[in-house]
């Protein structure tokens, strides 16, 4: 009897283990190539490891006015400028989603959805064609605007489910007290709604950081983004500098979704539902 | 400090008439409940008082001054909500400190002003604690001096202990009935409780519908029930339904083989509710001798149930109706009982 509880167990343990196992390859697998990649100064095929390793790619990336180095300090700046105008449009948006009966609601948030819905690639082509008339293909307020419009759905969504998971009965306290609309708003509504705007403001972050397919038709060449130039550089066969581009691109995401998972609670998911 | 008058107030949701040319006056410190079931609009009635809704038609004067259409954060009225509403990023000082510093008041009277207020509610010592940090009673004596600290000219009270225990529930029925009459202040009580109603106002208004039932002292609304509604509501659960019968004498029915008369407006044919309460009727196993102003019905004991101080029958009259009796002694079950109920005592519509 103990005999087969016992070799049931060891079955059971057996196979957590080579489901953890593999869940975990397919996860840590492609990072660790990444990292690998990032160190080898020589690595021909077939070598399952690289023949030399060393920090060469990751110096040169970091030094001074290397092209990584531009590229990153266009990223962040492109990221900041998206968050900024995305919040400035998502606050009043999402406070007026969440509060007012506005007519159409439901497909003014699905026309928000519509770029999301359609193939990517039409329609940053058309983008890039509608651009091009206005001049801002290549340029930085070109890119931005096709990240903010990329984000602004996202961005829309969150920050009304964060205004709505608060009760309106915490403002009409305020109000009864005899504060006007504006202070309700600045001094009750906003801090409390503050962790869903920091969580959507990361998101927006992070998606502005990454987007690679819009700046491409809408930004390259002369828009060289993080993302840009790591594609750039695996196209020219240069592992080494997209793996190194690669690992400074997963460290904010890394870093944000921690914080993100503090600040997205579990009620403003279920606030969603409009 | 100041009357309320409420003029024809109004206000209808789609088909539902919230309110319904209510009527009505509460007098300068005074304390007021409106009582009512659930969908009766007592929350609306005071939601228009504040000023968060707009009615159709009609009229709030608050002294002499027509709120009717002023907005609510210049009415002077402080609201005490169902949930509270404590701002939960904020202390149980800041929270107090809200309103008196939108009075632009100095440093030093905010301080003196939230020291009273604390004192006022019992809660001293607690100033720098987060809402979350407070239990439900304490959350509600927060709210309370929140509102209490603006010295309004009008205190709203939504069903304020109706998410607290019992025990805590009789506790701040009482303390809140002492702050109003120490500060003096004009006060609206929503409840849904009919003996809370009655323990704590100084005048009942009975809501259903969104119209005024029955408005005045709680002994008056207690003893003196304008229709089976309000008798029902407060607690008359004995309800007979009798058809009108007239002879040459004129218009009456028949409780258990007794006479008795029916109201002006019926017609013969009619049906008559008559109304007693559990607690006004007496019990006897012996027959007593009906006279002019008691009548007798006879039954048998179904059922019992044991209340703490007495005991409460269930009895079974041969005309079919199934009536609560209370009685201080125990008496075994199936026994022929008689039940004696006052003239007085008998609500008849």
């Amino acid at each position: 009897m103990q005999d087969v509880t016992q070799s049931n167990w060891l079955k059971r343990t057996i196979l957590r283990t080579i489901a953890i196992t593999l869940i975990g390859l397919a996860i840590v697998g492609p990072l660790a190539g990444t990292l690998l990649w990032s160190f080898a100064e020589k690595w021909y095929w077939p070598s399952v490891l690289p023949q030399e390793i060393g920090l060469k790619y990751w110096r040169t990336s970091l030094s001074g006015r290397s092209q990584v180095m531009d590229s990153l300090w266009i990223s962040l700046v492109i990221a900041v400028i998206v968050v900024v105008i995305v919040t400035l449009v998502s606050v009043p948006a999402g406070y007026a989603l969440a509060r007012y009966n506005i007519p159409w609601k439901r497909i003014l948030l699905v026309i928000f959805l519509m770029p999301q819905a359609f193939p990517q690639l039409p329609v940053f082509i058309n983008m890039a064609s509608i651009f091009y008339r206005y001049n801002l293909v290549g340029t930085i307020p070109g890119v931005v605007a096709v990240h903010v419009v990329i984000s602004l759905v996202y961005s829309i969504w969150i920050t009304t489910a964060a205004f709505k998971s608060i009760p309106a009965v915490l403002e009409e306290a305020a109000i009864n007290l005899g504060a006007s609309r504006l202070r309700v708003f600045f001094r009750i509504t906003l801090p409390l709604a503050m962790p869903g705007l920091i969580a959507s403001s990361i998101f927006v972050f992070i998606t502005s950081l990454d987007e690679f397919t819009g700046t491409f038709f809408v930004g390259a060449p002369f828009i060289q983004t993080l993302p840009i130039l790591m594609y750039t550089a695996s196209m020219g066969y240069n592992m080494q500098y997209a793996s190194v581009i690669a690992i400074l691109l997963t460290i904010p995401a890394l870093l944000f979704m921690v914080l993100l998972e503090r600040f997205l609670k579990a009620e403003y998911i279920s606030g969603l539902g409009v | 400090m100041a009357t309320l008058k409420i003029k024809g107030l109004t206000k209808t949701y789609g088909q539902l008439k919230a309110l319904d040319d209510v009527d009505l006056t509460i007098e300068e410190g005074s304390l007021a409940a409106v009582l009512g079931p659930s969908g009766s609009g007592k929350s609306t009635l005071v939601r228009a008082i504040a000023g968060f809704v707009v009615p159709d038609c009609g009229e709030i004067y608050l002294g002499d001054r027509n709120i009717t259409h002023e907005r609510p954060e210049r009415r002077n009225t402080a609201m005490v909500f169902q949930s509270y509403a404590l701002w939960p990023h904020m202390t149980v000082e800041q929270n107090i400190a809200f309103g008196l510093r939108l009075k632009k008041k100095s440093p030093e009277e905010i301080e003196e002003k939230i020291k009273w207020a604390l004192e006022l509610v019992d809660l001293p010592g607690l100033e720098k604690r987060l809402p979350t940090q407070l239990s439900g009673g304490q959350q509600q004596r927060v709210a309370l001096a929140r509102a209490l600290v603006v010295d309004p000219e009008i205190l709203l009270l939504d069903e304020p202990l109706s998410n607290l225990d019992a025990k805590i529930r009789y506790r701040l029925r009482f303390e809140i009935k002492k702050l109003q009459k120490l500060l003096n202040i004009t006060t609206i009580y929503i409840t849904h409780d009919q003996e809370e109603a009655l323990s704590i106002a100084d005048s009942v208004v009975l809501l259903k519908d969104g119209r005024v039932m029955q408005a005045g002292s709680p002994q008056d609304i207690y003893s003196r029930p304008r229709n089976s509604f309000v008798a029902e509501f407060l607690g008359a659960s004995n309800v007979i339904t009798a058809k009108t019968l007239e002879d040459e004498s004129g218009l009456y029915t028949l409780l258990g083989g007794t006479r008795l008369p029916v109201p002006d407006d019926k017609k013969e044919g009619d049906a008559v509710s008559v109304i007693f309460r559990a607690d006004e009727v007496e019990l006897s196993t012996e027959i007593p001798a009906g006279t002019e102003d008691r009548y007798v019905l006879r039954g048998t004991l179904h059922d019992q149930m044991y209340l703490g101080s007495r005991w409460r029958y269930e009895v079974l009259t041969p005309e079919g109706y199934s009536l609560l009796v209370d009685y201080d002694k125990s008496i075994p079950t199936h026994s022929e009982i008689c039940l004696c109920i006052s003239r007085e005592r008998l609500y008849i519509y």
